[in-house]
């Protein structure tokens, strides 16, 4: 076996599963803290890389200042997302968030749809072109970025989530809503907070992933499939599982492709996450709530 | 006593549309209707009667839409058979994707049966040479019932109108028996419903198998009709539809969607709606209804109606 | 006189806590044995283990001599082991006589197909279920409710229905969990009297109850639980003065200081 292939192949996989890993992480957070499941997921994603199209084609910004405003963007979308959804189910049966959630994901979808038209856009960075080479391996610019934004992004939340009042609490709803409310925890306050960290999330992935990819209003429904596959495999709210869960998928993938064919790599996630529900239903991690 | 006579009134309309109207358009929308009442009652069974929130129903639709256009257009066979195979394809597959399915938490299953739907989707695309991919099978032959063949809307509205008539019988069959009441109980208290013991697993099993059955169905009748499918059967569009119909009519309740079914394919083909700008209209009304009418209209004017009263 | 209910062992454990701890009793047929013990002692995990609704870690059940620990659920009820929960459950959406019914199918037909159809042996049960439904109804006062839908009624109104289904079907035994929970005194007579009555039609109880007075009136042994084991069992008397179930009630010293 040529190991410049296969090490080759192992770089590709960890990159796209750090691609994976940002596309999952905000939907196991709402999910883990609010037990809610965000069908509309995708279309943050979606929604996000379009914002940044528009700033950076129609306002001419550079592309890190256009992802610096998309953020605070999206926590407002989050919100909103919070307020038209999340909030009003927050004490039904849970179908009720998914079918919430699910019918702002068909709005915002739509909406782009109208607003920009169906042809697929672009997202241009300069780390386009540029590549880095280790040890004959090859790295690819924009990839490279993303591992750096996945990193400090998951570092930055570790943090939140572990050092702040606010986030201390959201770790505390997600072990137990009905205790904290008993303490005094506002959990109104708390969905706005969780539905705005999550949005952000997906800003972020956004942000960092869309470039790689044409850009097109349905393209929230893959990132939706591997998120849930991630998801899935890696144990529901499940934060590091998520993680691991992804880059585990991304490498496995890429050596389906690389020593199998395209096919294979499309079923390699479905045919994960069905072995994992038949052995493990609650997946590797279990949900074992480790925020 | 009147629901019965209005029953029997919409029924006899039913009958005369295609005797009062000429127009090709008229019958095409009927067609359209009869074919997503059938599809209605498929997801009402498993949403409304069992309270799975199912996002199967177009991987029922889908295999039983390719499985009659596969045995058709390759083997020639008449369409009483390939109708019935295509049944069965449904019916197995919501088998296949019930029984693991239904042992998952009930967040997973929902994302597990979006899931074997996109998957479906996926091998449609990719297994070109059985289903030509995104290019799709086109020129599907006209259908052939018992050797007798027919391309003509008018015949199509009413054998559309005989297998809508079927579905409705057959939902009315499974409500008004033991099984239908042991999902009502397995829907609104599955604790207690073991207790007394039903098997939950079963009842819910049998509800993804004549789901599955009449979404094949349907989908047969959609792939001759139109005489084209691609992996778009297997798409979210039709889940969307769906869930507007039996939701807004009325989930849970026999007639509540096939009135949901008849406005929201009248509806949109009215009021020349563009697709995008519909689905936008479904998205918010889904969402209206989600929040503020969450039992569907029917019932939502019936509490109005009952407030008013002394 | 060989017990209905034997149950041996029973163990169930949750992440670093024991909830049941090899718990081993008796219920005799045609008595009513009650289940005592302060709040989290077990006993609705009890329940839940002896019924399958939850998986015992270790331990055997056997009714009337068969090993019923690996049946279902539902398995277990079609046998004719029924039970209530702690908070009262209804079909909301269905009628009272209807709840009554449901409760009264569990031996399906041969095949679903032959439900569909409603062949004459289906229709002939129906009939005597309704029979049964309405000799029960009438039984527990509430034959004027039975069209009326089960969400809209009291608390006290849901609680005999959910009793009266537990007896639809004809059970040999049924566990009752806190079936006089939050009512008023005179209901809480009148259920005591409907215990008595079906005890001597030969229906065995296993009765969780935290209306002490009730259990000692009622109870023909009584066993206590505390903190997953199993501190006595005995005759009401016996049970009621024993020091160690007083101490269990109301705490030692030893807790307080804890706490």
């Amino acid at each position: 076996m040529d190991g410049q292939l296969l090490g080759q192949l192992a770089v590709n996989g960890v990159m796209v599963g750090f691609d994976y890993a940002l596309w999952a992480v905000g939907l196991t957070v709402i999910f883990g803290i609010l037990q809610q499941v965000n069908f509309a997921h995708g279309e943050l994603y979606m929604l996000a890389a379009f914002l940044l199209q528009w700033l950076l084609n129609r306002l001419g910004l550079a592309y890190e200042a256009s992802f610096a405003l998309v953020l605070p963007a999206m926590a407002a979308v989050g919100l909103l997302l919070a307020k038209c959804a999340l909030l009003p189910t927050l004490r039904r049966p849970f179908e009720a968030a998914i079918l919430a959630t699910l019918a702002v994901g068909i709005i915002l979808q739509n909406a782009v749809r109208l607003t920009f038209g169906a042809s697929p856009l672009r997202i241009p960075t300069r780390y386009e072109f540029q590549s880095l080479e280790i040890f004959g391996l090859l790295f690819f610019g924009q990839r490279l970025v993303i591992v750096g934004i996945a990193l400090t992004s998951l570092l930055a939340l570790f943090g939140f989530l572990r050092f702040t009042p606010i986030g201390t609490a959201l770790r505390a709803a997600a072990q137990n809503k009905d205790a904290c409310q008993m303490v005094g925890i506002d959990i109104r306050r708390l969905t706005l907070w969780t539905a705005g960290l999550g949005s952000v999330l997906c800003g972020i992935a956004g942000g960092a992933v869309a470039p790689l990819y044409d850009l097109y209003p349905s393209m929230g429904t893959d990132v939706v499939f591997k998120s849930f596959a991630v998801v899935i495999i890696g144990g529901m709210g499940n934060l590091w599982g998520a993680v691991l869960a992804a880059l585990t998928l991304g490498l496995a993938e890429s050596f389906a492709g690389g020593l199998g064919s395209a096919a294979l790599r499309d079923a390699t996630s479905f045919t994960a996450m069905i072995l994992i529900l038949l052995i493990r239903p609650s997946g590797i991690f279990g949900r074992v709530v480790r925020l | 006593m009147t629901s019965r006579y209005l029953v029997l009134a919409a029924w006899g309309v039913a009958l005369l549309v295609p005797l009062v109207s000429t127009s090709s358009y008229v019958l095409h929308v009927g067609i359209m209707t009869g074919i997503f009442v059938i599809l209605v009652q498929s997801l009402n069974l498993v949403l409304g009667y069992s309270g799975l929130l199912s996002l199967a129903t177009p991987a029922f639709f889908g295999m039983g839409a390719y499985c009659t256009t596969l045995l058709s257009l390759r083997y020639g066979l008449d369409n009483a058979l390939t109708f019935a195979a295509a049944a069965i394809a449904g019916l197995s597959t919501g088998v296949l994707v019930g029984i693991p399915s239904l042992r998952l938490s009930r967040h997973s299953f929902v994302i597990v049966t979006l899931s074997f739907t996109l998957l479906l989707q996926l091998v449609a695309y990719n297994w070109v040479d059985l289903t030509r991919g995104a290019m799709g099978i086109a020129s599907i032959p006209a259908p052939r019932l018992f050797g007798m063949a027919w391309t003509d809307k008018f015949v199509w509205y009413y054998v559309v109108l005989v297998m809508a008539a079927l579905a409705i019988g057959v939902m009315q069959a499974i409500v008004g028996s033991r099984i239908g009441r042991a999902m009502i109980a397995t829907r609104d208290n599955e604790p207690l419903a073991v207790a007394v013991g039903i098997d939950t697993f079963r009842i819910k099993i049998f509800a993804f198998a004549v789901s599955g059955a009449l979404a094949g169905l349907g989908g047969a009748v959609y792939a001759h009709y139109l005489t084209f499918i691609d992996p778009g059967v297997f798409g979210f569009s039709f889940t969307e539809t769906l869930l507007i119909m039996v939701i807004l009519g009325g989930s849970g309740t026999l007639w509540g969607p096939v009135i949901g079914a008849l406005v929201f394919t009248a509806l949109p083909e009215l009021l020349r709606l563009t697709p995008e700008v519909r689905s936008l209209a479904y998205g918010v009304i889904l969402l209206a209804v989600v929040l503020a009418m969450p039992k569907g209209v029917a019932s939502w004017v019936g509490q109005r109606l009952d407030r008013r009263q002394p | 006189m060989t017990a209905l209910l034997r149950i041996e062992g029973l163990t169930k454990r949750y992440r670093g806590v024991t909830a049941l701890d090899g718990v081993s009793l008796e219920v005799l047929p045609g008595s009513i044995t009650g289940l005592v013990g302060p709040n989290g002692s077990g006993k609705s995990t009890l329940f839940d283990c002896v019924t399958c609704f939850q998986r015992k870690d270790a331990g055997a059940v056997w009714f009337a001599e068969q090993s019923i620990g690996e049946l279902g659920a539902h398995g277990i009820a079609r046998l004719g082991v029924r039970r209530t929960f702690q908070q009262t459950r209804v079909f909301p959406e269905l009628s009272v006589l209807q709840n009554l019914l449901t409760a009264a199918q569990s031996t399906p037909a041969r095949s679903m197909l032959a439900e569909l159809c409603r062949l004459p042996e289906i229709r002939a049960a129906e009939r005597a279920a309704a029979t049964e439904a309405d000799r029960l109804l009438h039984e527990v006062g509430l034959a004027d409710h039975a069209r009326k839908a089960a969400g809209g009624l009291s608390y006290g109104q849901a609680k005999l229905v959910e009793l009266a289904m537990s007896l639809m079907g004809g059970p040999r035994l049924v566990l009752l969990d806190e079936p006089v929970a939050g009512i008023n005194p005179t209901l809480i007579e009148h259920i005591k009297q409907h215990l008595l009555a079906w005890r001597a039609r030969g229906i065995s109880f296993l009765l969780i109850e935290h209306n002490l007075r009730l259990v000692f009136d009622i109870c023909d042994w009584v066993y206590v639980l505390d903190q997953g084991s199993l501190l006595t069992g005995g005759p009401p008397a016996a049970v009621a003065g024993d020091p160690r179930v007083i101490e269990a009630y109301l705490g030692s010293r030893k807790r307080h200081v804890r706490g």
